[in-house]
């Protein structure tokens, strides 16, 4: 669709430069790692789509058997989240539309066995978690063993974790407990040196809204909705990245110049310049930055709509 | 080298190396006793446990055969892999604290009873990660557990707690 306005006046590079380009792009990287499954499937249908146009010439062959490689990896990457799910199965459609007829109905023959699989697994562990996680006789539960798990916590969960019974609210009430979150709220000076309770002390800063309180508070929010965005590496998803859409990625790998960018119908403007300063940084060579990198122990605590980045 | 077996309280025999059943310190320490007092023997020791069943026992040795190779690669692999060792056995962890509360329950008694304590502190940390962030009624709903104080205890309590429940 983009192609039908300036496909006269461009015509398509070299193929051995596309592939080049789309080999930089690392899709069997980002497609295998959850995060960014989304945003390189956009990538990949919007590549699809201009290569199924009319005028792709001698680019369509090579790359097209590029693509259906990474389609079939994208069916076998794709997780149980159901965004992921979704766009998987528009990306084979896209597929289908491009490929040769042979193509199309074995990668939609493999995402429909993939999907059976994935129900199977699925109804096996609902069922699973049904059989075994009838109430625990947690009652009984020995008093250091509760005061370790206790201690791990977070002086907000300790205090909604004191009204749920009454061990607990022994447990959780036991005064060394307090202790180290008043020293962190709370400076030295202002800190008696023997108070009544710790535990009084801490109600006491917490009911007057310190200062320090707010900041504990705030990230208990962004704790309970999961992990803190600041300190990762820049990536396709963070802010000043959003504004180019996968189309302009797309068209970048197959024409090679950024001079479509401001052709095309969705940038206009102010945008234009951050589109392609934020396109020329992507593409240059520490590719490796191209896509969100987490430490193991992230994934699970990814959000849902903190990664919905809703361009286009 | 010595053999121990280990009885859960269903009479399932579990056959553990000494190199494994040193992280379970009950059983070292038991270990350590009978050899000062008879003198190194062959036969293998016998250890029943009455309030461990199989299912948990299972899990719990194959915590300690898990721990015991991830030491011996620590110990054999440059300093500059250590990193990247120590993400393994992380993911090797989260992968093992994917269990039913039910089952996390058991195991922490079965870890308290022989006495792991690294997996003890995996498990207090589960445990924890499952409290965190939940409401009164969610928590008690989680863990099953029956509501002991009466209405008037509680709602006093809540009061007192109310600047942590918004």
């Amino acid at each position: 669709m983009l192609l039908s306005s300036d496909d006269s006046e461009n015509e398509f590079d070299d193929p051995q430069l596309v592939l080049t380009r789309y080999k930089k792009a690392r899709y069997e990287a980002a497609l295998s790692c959850p995060h960014n499954y989304l945003r390189a499937c956009q990538e990949l249908i919007e590549l699809f789509n201009i290569v199924a146009g009319p005028a792709a010439g001698r680019v369509k062959k090579p790359l097209l058997a590029e693509l259906s490689a990474d389609t079939r990896l994208a069916i076998d990457c794709c997780d149980g989240v159901l965004r992921n799910a979704t766009i998987c199965r528009s990306l084979v459609s896209e597929a289908v539309r491009a490929l040769p007829q042979a193509k199309g109905k074995e990668l939609q023959r493999l995402l429909k066995a993939r999907s059976l699989k994935a129900a199977r697994e699925d109804s096996k562990a609902i069922r699973n978690s049904q059989q075994h996680d009838v109430a625990p006789a947690v009652e009984q539960m020995p008093h250091d063993i509760l005061g370790a798990v206790l201690d791990e916590l977070d002086p907000f969960s300790l205090a909604a974790a004191a009204c749920a019974s009454r061990q607990w609210h022994e447990e959780a009430s036991k005064d060394h407990r307090w202790q180290p979150f008043v020293a962190a709220v709370l400076s030295p000076v202002s800190t008696p040196q023997q108070p009544q309770s710790w535990r009084e002390l801490f109600c006491q800063a917490a009911v007057g809204g310190h200062a320090r309180m707010a900041y504990h508070r705030s990230r208990r929010r962004m704790l309970r909705k999961t992990l803190l965005w600041t300190d990762l590496p820049p990536c396709r998803e963070a802010p000043d990245f959003k504004c180019v859409t996968p189309r302009q990625v797309a068209t970048f790998i197959v024409k090679g110049s950024i001079k479509e960018l401001s052709d095309s119908e969705d940038s206009e403007g102010d945008d234009d310049a951050s589109a392609v300063s934020g396109l020329h940084r992507d593409m240059a060579p520490a590719v490796n930055r191209l896509w969100r990198t987490f430490p193991a122990s992230c994934k699970l605590a990814l959000p849902e709509t903190a990664l919905d980045t809703g361009q286009q | 080298m010595r053999n121990i077996v280990l009885r859960a309280n269903d009479g399932a025999d579990h056959v553990i190396s000494v190199a494994a059943a040193s992280l379970c310190k009950t059983v070292a320490s038991l270990l350590q006793d009978l050899e000062a007092s008879k003198g190194e023997d062959t036969d293998p020791l016998i250890v029943p446990l009455p309030n461990v069943c199989n299912c948990t026992l299972q899990k719990v040795l194959g915590f300690c055969e898990q721990q015991r190779a991830f030491d011996e690669l620590c110990t054999a692999s440059p300093a500059a892999q250590q990193a990247d060792l120590t993400r393994q056995i992380q993911a090797w962890q989260m992968e093992y604290m994917q269990v039913s509360t039910d089952e996390l329950y058991h195991l922490v008694m079965a870890a308290h009873y022989l006495n792991v304590p690294r997996l003890l502190d995996l498990c207090t940390d589960a445990m924890a990660e499952r409290i965190r962030g939940k409401s009164p009624a969610q928590v008690r709903e989680c863990f099953g557990l029956k509501p002991s104080l009466s209405p008037e205890e509680e709602e006093e309590i809540r009061r007192s707690n109310l600047w942590a429940l918004n």
